[in-house]
């Protein structure tokens, strides 16, 4: 893969157990770019990997977790040799992470304006009151006046979707260059969602930010981004066009990640559902991770792991399902 | 908040008001009764009974109760037999001392434990352990113990500090010979506080380095110091306020210890002696004023509480 002129470039990401190296890596030989403009959605399950690969992007890996090969690079430079103290200069300058749960993520005794405007500070300088008139701008930008104007206010004062904007606009203070948003709106109800990813698509658009958009709703992706990348138990399963994906998943797991959505007028009877649960890291099957979930399974996918083609997508099948189904 | 303040100070006087009848019930159970001990070998039952309708102790219960509030309210602790003065003078002249070697005790205190908790909680494995294994250490060595091997190391040994007193030199002397004369006192007394206090704190921090803000914190590029002291410190600090209220009694029991071995001239070197002495209307009166002391500080401690706690504040 070229990474040429791309704003996030990962390539070959494996991430394993600092403990336990015989164990199989959590994430496994993962690439993917982002480029300036373009939001790439990470979907998959619970413990498919899609987390994991946001901190490793940050450098802030769980205990017990590390990175045992790969290379990130951001606007063209490596972040895994750097030292702790360069990779700070990095973070919340050229990327910023947007979390699960605001209240949570957001410094509790702290104002808001004072942690927009802390952040800012700390990357670029300058005074405390130009700092401050940053802060207010940008929560103004994010469609929060009443915060941008007088008094500084709480974490705890605000609504969940104003909580979600302030961690927007402090992902954003320092005009990067790429926001991670690790599943934003889970937390929230769904008309906060949509206006959520709406704001979210709209700096993405203005700044031309690259975006990466965790989720595990594939629909939110379908709707909102660019590109799609399917992870299953710690692999990159398919990635393509997000328009094209939705009508013509190859993989069967984007497949039935597909039919699983819900559609109103509801059909009757039963929710479709993938049978079986996803491997345990442990316990990963030999070859193919789905094959014993998937139904196009043969012979040959027990045996060996099927490497990435191309084919209207990128997939890692051997029996991949028809173009148009 | 101004209900919660208000229930506060209720409570407050509330105990104010128990500690006073405790004290006098206190006093008024003690065997033989304060005339015998006033007397000493000298007691007979005509001197006593004498004493006793001098003193106002042949009256009922009710009445000397209220002649014991009424003396309270005057100011009025009564008069020490055995050092010939009244014993508000005595406690005026030893007050300040005390309160002196508890602040430098208590900053102390509070500084180290803040210094290590932080330490202890942002670096649970490593640090943490040696850290936390110099608390416990800390906590369990008897005051006397500690006090008698800094006296000997650094007054006998070394000869860099005064084995003891406050003298009247320190007050000629000036600041500088102060403070070395209350160097190893304050370390003495600081010492099971900062451990207890550390120890405490050391767990706060820890439960809020897990929270997920630490990690946003990180995220956005922030340095491990202003983590540490911005965010992480304004959430663990605010239990701690309340701790250290309480730790007031312990100061002031650590402090009759202390005050003994180091011969300092404070309440507790005077409860210590009083209580050797059986002189009745000291011992009392610093009695009741630690439990005022006590009082108060959980009082202050939850002022400040209220004060620090931006979601009490607003709501």
């Amino acid at each position: 893969m070229t990474t040429d002129g791309l704003t996030l470039a990962v390539s070959g990401l494996t991430l394993g157990l600092t403990r336990d190296r015989r164990a199989r890596p959590l994430v496994e030989d993962l690439s993917f770019g982002v480029a300036r403009g373009e939001m790439l959605a990470f979907v998959g399950e619970s413990g498919s990997g899609k987390s994991l690969t946001a901190a490793a992007i940050f450098g802030l890996l769980p205990a017990g977790v590390q990175r045992i090969a790969g290379s990130i690079r951001v606007n063209g430079s490596e972040l895994t040799t750097l030292s702790e103290r360069r990779l700070r200069a990095w973070r919340g300058r050229d990327m910023g992470l947007i979390f699960q749960n605001p209240l949570t993520a957001l410094s509790p005794s702290v104002g808001v304006q004072a942690q927009i405007a802390e952040t800012y500070r700390v990357h670029k300088g300058g005074t405390r009151d130009a700092a401050r008139a940053r802060a207010r701008a940008l929560l103004a930008e994010v469609g929060l006046k009443a915060l941008a104007t007088g008094g500084d206010s709480y974490p705890h004062q605000l609504s969940g979707g104003m909580r979600q904007r302030v961690m927007i606009a402090l992902a954003a203070a320092c005009d990067p260059a790429l926001i991670v948003a690790d599943e934003p709106t889970t937390a929230l109800d769904v008309l906060i969602q949509a206006q959520i990813l709406d704001l979210l698509a709209r700096l993405q658009r203005e700044r031309g930010l690259a975006v990466v958009f965790i989720t595990h709703d594939l629909r939110l992706a379908a709707r909102y981004a660019d590109r799609i990348l399917v992870l299953y138990a710690g692999r990159a399963v398919e990635e393509g066009d997000a328009a094209q994906f939705f009508t013509a998943p190859r993989h069967p797991y984007s497949r039935a990640l597909r039919d699983a959505i819900p559609t109103i007028p509801a059909t009757g009877g039963r929710l479709t559902e993938i049978p079986g649960q996803p491997p345990e890291p442990r316990a990963l099957p030999a070859g193919c991770r789905f094959a014993p979930r998937c139904p196009n399974v043969g012979d040959d996918c027990r045996r060996t792991e099927p490497a990435m083609t191309f084919d209207g997508t990128r997939f890692a099948c051997l029996h991949p399902c028809a173009k148009m189904s | 908040m101004t209900k919660a303040l208000l229930w506060r100070l209720g409570n407050s006087l509330l105990s104010l008001a128990l500690l006073v009848t405790l004290v006098f019930f206190m006093i008024y159970a003690t065997p033989g009764g304060p005339a015998y001990s006033i007397l000493g070998v000298h007691a007979t039952p005509a001197g006593v009974a004498a004493l006793n309708r001098q003193m106002g102790l042949d009256h009922p219960v009710w009445r000397q109760y209220l002649t014991w509030w009424d003396h309270l309210a005057h100011g009025n602790l009564g008069y020490s037999f055995t050092q010939h003065a009244p014993v508000a003078d005595l406690i005026g002249s030893y007050l300040h001392n005390t309160l002196l070697l508890d602040a430098v005790a208590a900053a102390a205190a509070i500084m180290l434990a803040i210094v290590l908790g932080l330490a202890q909680g942002a670096r649970a494995r490593s640090l943490g352990r040696i850290i936390g294994a110099g608390q416990i250490i800390g906590y369990s060595l008897p005051t006397f113990f500690v006090g008698t091997v800094l006296i000997l190391v650094f007054a006998a040994d070394l000869a860099w500090l005064p084995p003891g007193g406050l003298g009247d030199t320190a007050r000629s002397a000036g600041l500088a010979s102060l403070w070395r004369h209350l160097a190893l006192p304050a370390v003495t007394l600081a010492l099971p506080l900062a451990a207890g206090l550390s120890r405490y704190f050391g767990h706060q921090v820890r439960d809020e380095y897990r929270q997920d803000y630490v990690r946003a914190a990180r995220s956005r590029g922030l340095s491990a110091l202003r983590i540490a002291f911005r965010h992480v410190l304004r959430n663990a600090v605010r239990p701690l306020v309340t701790v250290i209220g309480m730790m007031i009694p312990s100061l002031v029991v650590g402090g009759v210890l202390t005050e003994s071995v180091f011969n300092y001239p404070g309440l507790g070197w005077l409860l210590w002696r009083s209580a050797l002495e059986q002189d009745y209307p000291t011992l009392t009166a610093i009695v009741l004023l630690i439990g005022v002391l006590t009082i108060l500080g959980n009082l202050a401690a939850d002022l400040v509480n209220t004060l620090l706690d931006v979601r009490v504040r607003y709501d």
